[in-house]
């Protein structure tokens, strides 16, 4: 094997990693698909059906001894009693950050990456994005234009299946959908509430399968997708991109590879990557004729740093100096709640793994906010309390116990998605002394919120609690704090693409501008971060630079 | 994978649990509709306290079971929650600790000077005298009573939790459903609106 040359190395088998896989398997090159982590066995390690009352803590956290390996991952709400696994341990991937500057970075290293634990929301984003710096100025355009990448977001939404509904945004625009989850009774009442506003509200666009689909059967609305799912019915790249690409007898799949840096030859062309063994620590090469990235957002970056050499001092693909900036997520963890008198009642049995969208309503339609640029989106619902509502009861004995029974409240919450501007400012590093497990240099992250951040903070709280109290709820509270960057767990830019190598590492088709044979897929392409949930975009770009890949490919453009 | 294929895995995750659990003294029996249902294998296995001594977790056992009593579905104490209290203060900080079991040791304080009794042998007219006494819904609670008060909100917060969380609280008290799935999602019934 060590001297087989492969036609393509694909790094992480995520989102992207499972979608490059694929295409260019099924486009008949020869691919070494190297993950970091092992194999999760669904047998062994999904608990979507694991009730409470079967789990010591009753979900309310995870064994201590997993706790301490992952502080940062366990604050996240899918870090769960029986999935904690399902997130990096921290202890051997650690990354560094200024004093008082946090930075949550939630991952997971095993087959699938965070297609395991994702929230599935996939939305397409729209000129008003790609066009965003023509428009106020700040930043650069995408190198790309929404017609471009339109017949990518078809194919990747046809294959992965997205339920949803039709609706005209057009800064939302509508995709290939399979039939959309029905509202609650609150969110009805929500829907014309905003809708009187002159907002949309629509239901979630979710990578959740409402028919079966592709041999994947459709969902039975148990609830709990991020603890694993075992029926596929959601989007995982073990569950979906990864049998297609085995199913062609093309791809090697190396589990346990940590990727370390990305080797050139004397051409100054990538030809290959050092990866080390993950439980023996020994070191390994492997060559191909091209190098793709896949490891997502920072991880690639920080591969790419690692790679730095005699040709490629500052990091390979580097000549801009802009690797590593233009950090960007969402802001996340903001927004209001409520309860709407009138609407107590019995919850359904079924648990719907999805919930409603208020597409972006700031700065497009004539709307123009005098303290932010940008905008941003909610996510939220309103369900009926199963008995969560005891908890404000007062009292206790006979009569509290029937009157629990007898009291489900209704629960609305609207939480915002706001767009982070790329800044400069906004970095990652190779730390000067920090390394992991397998002694490779971790990322220093230097991100904070600006300006713009904060007054739109603000906005979202504001305007959340607006519409909740224009559809009649009561009780509402607000959530103002945004969490640290990170905690959106939408990080995207540090490898941005452009059509200037002087302002970009990658260009229109994620291709270095320095070195034509090497790709980054995931979001560290991204120029700005939109609202809208990322991944949707991640995978469409990674078709079309697949597509562009093979067919340079079989021009023998990368020999 | 076929929707049959699909069905069977549900049943097999189910057995899955059955080994997870062993050990314990509870087994889970497929019914083959996709339920599963639980039955107790000894009457008697012994349970040990691992964070209270015998002693408090008896006086705790009683008084989470003032506050969800047996009526016609089980209580508290049917559903065991003093020992999932007992398990979730093992990874609790030493203060929140020490909150807990001194506001219990204060109530058996009290509990002794006002009937002669532990919490664990006190009747049940007796017990809900004294919570009633603490209790959330009593608005002017006397300075002598506010660390009872303050322990109360911490043992009812625990005790909803441990309760509800329960297959006693969740299927038997509630009525849900314990059925991993299978079901489908309708959403609101109202089209007229008139919800
Ligand atoms: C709880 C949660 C909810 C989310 N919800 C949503 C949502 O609703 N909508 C949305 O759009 N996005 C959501 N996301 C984000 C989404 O999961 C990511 O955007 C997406 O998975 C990124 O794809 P990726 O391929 O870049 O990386 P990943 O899916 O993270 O995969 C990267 C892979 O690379 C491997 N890897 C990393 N470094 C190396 C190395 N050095 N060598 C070898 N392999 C390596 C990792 O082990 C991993 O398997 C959510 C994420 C989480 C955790
Ligand atoms: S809710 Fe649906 S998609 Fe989620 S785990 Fe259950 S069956 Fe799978």
């Amino acid at each position: 094997m060590a001297d087989k040359i492969y036609d393509a190395i694909v790094v992480g088998s995520g989102a992207t990693g499972g979608w490059a896989a694929k295409e260019l398997c099924e486009a008949g090159m020869e691919v070494a698909l190297l993950e970091a982590g092992g194999k999760l066995d669904p047998d062994k390690d999904y608990s979507e059906h694991t009730r409470p009352w079967d789990m010591k803590y009753r979900n309310k956290q995870a064994e201590p001894a997993l706790e301490v390996r992952r502080p940062i991952g366990a604050r996240c709400y899918a870090c769960e009693e029986t999935n904690a696994h399902f997130f990096v341990d921290e202890v051997d991937n650690p990354w560094t950050t200024p004093p008082g500057k946090p930075f949550w970075w939630v991952r997971g290293r095993h087959v699938g990456g965070r297609t395991i634990m994702w929230g599935r929301q996939s939305y397409r984003l729209s000129d008003y994005d790609f066009k965003a710096a023509s428009t106020d100025g700040h930043g650069e355009d995408w190198p790309i234009s929404y017609d471009e990448i339109a017949p990518y977001y078809d194919t990747v939404e046809r294959w992965i299946g997205v339920s949803g509904a039709k609706e005209g945004f057009d800064q939302l625009p509508d995709g290939q959908f399979l039939p959309p989850m029905a509202f609650t009774c609150g969110e009805e009442i929500m829907k014309k509430a905003v809708n009187a506003m002159g907002r949309g509200f629509t239901i979630g666009r979710c990578a959740v399968l409402t028919q079966d689909h592709r041999g994947r059967a459709a969902c039975h609305y148990c609830g709990p997708c991020h603890r694993g799912c075992s029926t596929n019915s959601y989007f995982t790249a073990p569950g979906s991109t990864l049998p297609a690409a085995e199913k062609t007898g093309k791809m090697t799949l190396i589990t346990n590879a940590v990727v370390r840096h990305v080797t050139t030859n004397d051409k100054g062309l990538a030809d290959g990557v050092f990866y080390f063994d993950s439980p023996t620590k020994e070191s390994r090469e492997i060559k191909a004729k091209i190098v793709v990235l896949c490891a997502s957002s920072l991880e690639s970056t920080r591969i790419l740093f690692n790679s730095a050499n005699g040709q490629h001092p500052a990091g390979l693909g580097n000549s801009s100096g802009v690797l590593g900036h233009y950090l960007m997520d969402h802001m996340y963890a903001i927004g209001a709640f409520g309860t709407f008198p009138g609407l107590g009642r019995k919850p359904e049995v079924a648990n719907r793994p999805n919930g409603i969208y208020i597409p972006r309503f700031r700065n497009l339609h004539g709307d123009k906010q005098e303290k932010f640029i940008r905008g941003y989106g909610y996510q939220g619902g309103e369900n009926a309390t199963v008995w969560e509502h005891a908890y404000a009861m007062k009292g206790f004995g006979a009569e509290f116990k029937d009157a629990v029974r007898e009291g489900n409240a209704s629960r609305a919450t609207l939480l915002g998605f706001g767009e982070m501007l790329p800044r400069w400012e906004n970095q990652v590093t190779l730390d000067k002394e920090k390394v992991d497990a397998w002694g490779i240099p971790v990322l220093h992250i230097d991100c904070a919120h600006g300006d713009n951040e904060k007054a739109m903070a603000k906005d979202i709280v504001e305007q959340a609690a607006v519409m909740l109290k224009a559809a009649g709820a009561e009780n509402v509270t607000t959530s103002t704090v945004p969490a640290p960057p990170g905690f959106g767990i939408h990080e995207c830019g540090t490898a941005r693409m452009g059509t200037d190598p002087k302002k970009s590492v990658l260009n229109k088709w994620n291709q270095a501008h320095d070195v034509k044979n090497l790709f980054v897929l995931d979001g560290s392409a991204f120029p700005s971060i939109a609202c809208q949930n990322p991944t949707l975009t991640m995978m469409a770009l990674t078709v079309r630079a697949c597509e562009y890949m093979v067919a340079e490919h079989k021009h023998g453009n990368f020999a | 994978m076929d929707h049959e294929l699909s069905r069977r895995n549900l049943l097999k995750l189910t057995a899955g649990a059955a080994t997870a659990l062993a050990g314990s003294k509870w087994v889970f029996r497929a019914t083959g509709d996709g339920r599963i249902v639980k039955a107790q294998t000894s009457a008697a296995s012994v349970w040990k306290p691992a964070f209270f001594s015998e002693a408090e977790a008896q006086q705790l056992a009683a008084v989470c079971d003032t506050i969800i009593p047996r009526t016609n579905t089980p209580g508290a104490r049917d559903a065991r929650v003093h020992e999932y209290i007992d398990v979730a203060m093992t990874v609790e900080s030493e203060s929140i600790q020490k909150r807990f079991r001194d506001g219990l040791s204060w109530l058996e304080d009290h509990c002794k000077k006002e009937t002669k009794k532990s919490l664990a042998d006190a009747s049940a007219e007796d017990l809900t005298k004294l919570l009633e006494a603490i209790s959330d819904k009593n608005e002017k609670i006397p300075d002598g009573l506010k660390p009872g008060a303050s322990f109360f909100g911490d043992v009812k917060t625990r005790t909803l939790f441990g309760f509800y969380t329960s297959r006693e609280g969740w299927v038997e008290d509630l009525g849900r459903s314990e059925h991993v799935g299978m079901e489908k999602w309708i959403g609101c019934p109202h089209p007229s609106g008139n919800h």
